[in-house]
């Protein structure tokens, strides 16, 4: 299954709350509650299966789960929060805590402090040759 | 060798009609054997308003690139007397005080004196806090406000920025009008040509509009987007430290710069915005979405706003500027962001935070040193 990519990903729990912050960028994400549970289950080491089996047991749980569940790992993958791991162990039940956004499997992206830094970068003058300015 | 010393040239001020009911007042200006026209565009029932007869916008757009190049200005037409004046014996001195890259340059011009002008009162209307207090606080008194003004002068980013910031005037124009008052843009070309660092030259730049129409206005009034009750602090690259001296210094005899808004934090302007709901309603210092769209709720300027207005019980008062859905979870990083970036664009939030009783989540500081180590590693290897 999957793992967090913990060269570069700090993963935290709080409250239900899932929190994922690249540390070499900045950027950090948040989830809908029940992608925390799933991203919690998968930090401790549940397959792939075992997830669908829980979130299935889920009552009112959609038909199409199983291509969120796809789509919302491909995500995570593209942003390098997961890697590919051997994992395959159990899911334990979601808690109905986990439903407080529905059935949703999303990430939100907050960038603000990689902003700070790129955003207005300090530019110089190149008073050598003419005085078109340059980038530092 | 006697090493001639460098020059910017500024010839004498035009007028340009264009098509679309707009003129522009333009002037030549030379930079080391380089000539590029400056100019600043306003609707044709401006026209009479525009400093034709003066250096003085051009001059003062030009300061912070005369003293990298260490060139002096010279400028065909005359300057205003205070003015002239103010940049050579405080303006500049000061800035190169703090300085080592800046040279101390001057201004030659003859001195020219005061204008007349027809007894407006501008400022700034960007739908940002600074602004909202700025026009609620002076609809009457000393100077009550009767132009709500937009410049295009860097703030408008990318390549559809003129679309943007037409756009953004007109929703300007619609707050103005309702509200009895004149609407006026102000389009320029000093950031395409002059690629400076904006938050270095903001101030300058804003201030070099509003001395291109002094046939206009008696006083402007100048949002301050800083909060020090103390002496401020100049940082020669942030322009904003020293706002005071600059509305100092480009004032002229018959048009007078006042910075609105100082001494008063981020958490008191929102307090005091609070108590009018259009402008609550309307509020958007969303450093990413255009204002006809919702404030974003991630950026840094929406974080450090939502945590005051959260601290202070006001979420359904600002309920439509905010979707304050779901914001409890986000605390922990909105108040570790402020705590990495030194809380530098609104003083006092993390502050205001503690002193409502509101504590801080032990997972912020976790976050905290995430981000600072981040932010080293950006500082240090760039995108």
């Amino acid at each position: 299954m999957y793992r967090i990519n913990d060269e570069k990903m700090f993963f935290d729990m709080e409250d239900g709350q899932a929190v994922i912050i690249n540390s070499l960028t900045g950027i950090y994400y948040g989830t809908s509650s029940l992608a925390s549970a799933v991203l919690d289950a998968v930090v401790n080491g549940a397959g792939r299966e075992a997830l669908l089996k829980s979130l299935r047991n889920i009552p009112g749980c959609p038909d199409d789960i199983e291509n969120s569940l796809d789509t919302f790992f491909e995500d995570l993958i593209s942003r390098e929060i997961l890697l590919s791991d051997d994992a395959d162990g159990d899911c334990p039940a979601f808690d109905k805590s986990a439903l407080e956004d529905g059935f949703d499997l999303s990430i939100e992206e907050f960038s603000e402090v990689q902003d700070l830094i790129l955003a207005d970068p300090i530019h110089e003058v190149n008073i050598k040759d003419d005085w078109s300015p340059i980038k530092s | 060798m006697i090493m001639e010393k460098k020059t910017i040239r500024i010839g004498n001020p035009y007028i340009k009609k264009e098509m679309d009911d707009l003129v522009r007042l333009c002037a030549d200006v030379t930079i080391q054997g380089k000539t590029v026209s400056l100019w600043y565009g306003v609707e044709r029932r401006y026209e009479d308003a525009l400093t034709k007869d003066r250096s003085d916008p051009f001059a003062v757009a030009l300061i912070n690139i005369a003293m990298l190049l260490g060139a002096d200005i010279i400028c065909d037409s005359p300057v205003s007397r205070r003015l002239l004046y103010k940049i050579n014996h405080s303006f500049i001195p000061a800035l190169c005080f703090v300085s080592d890259e800046l040279s101390e340059i001057k201004v030659i011009a003859e001195p020219a004196e005061s204008c007349g002008s027809q007894g407006a009162i501008g400022c700034s209307c960007s739908f940002g806090l600074d602004s909202f207090y700025t026009i609620l606080k002076n609809r009457d008194g000393e100077y009550p406000i009767t132009h709500l003004c937009l410049f295009n002068a860097g703030t408008f980013e990318g390549e559809n920025s003129r679309r943007l910031f037409q756009r953004h005037y007109g929703m300007v124009k619609d707050y103005a009008e309702k509200h009895g008052l004149d609407p006026l843009f102000v389009d320029t070309n000093l950031h395409e040509v002059l690629e400076e660092r904006y938050m270095s030259i903001a101030t300058i730049r804003q201030l070099s509009i509003v001395l291109a129409l002094q046939g206009l206005f008696k006083a402007y009034l100048y949002s301050s987007g800083r909060a020090e009750t103390e002496l401020f602090i100049m940082d020669p690259y942030e322009g904003s430290s020293y706002d005071p001296l600059s509305v100092d210094c480009f004032s002229t005899d018959s048009l007078r710069i006042f910075l609105s808004g100082i001494p008063f934090g981020r958490p008191d302007k929102l307090h005091f915005i609070a108590d009018h709901p259009e402008e609550a309603a309307m509020i958007h210092p969303c450093f990413r979405n255009p204002v006809w769209e919702k404030n974003c709720g991630k950026c840094r300027k929406c974080s450090r706003d939502m945590l005051v207005i959260y601290a202070d019980g006001m979420t359904d008062r600002f309920s439509e500027a905010f979707d304050f859905g779901g914001f409890e979870k986000k605390i922990p990083t909105f108040l570790a962001s402020a705590m990495v970036m030194g809380d530098e664009l609104n003083p006092g939030t993390l502050k205001y935070w503690t002193q409502k009783g509101l504590p801080i989540p032990k997972k912020t500081y976790v976050y905290a040193e995430r981000f600072r180590a981040a932010m080293k590693n950006l500082e240090e290897n760039g995108a």
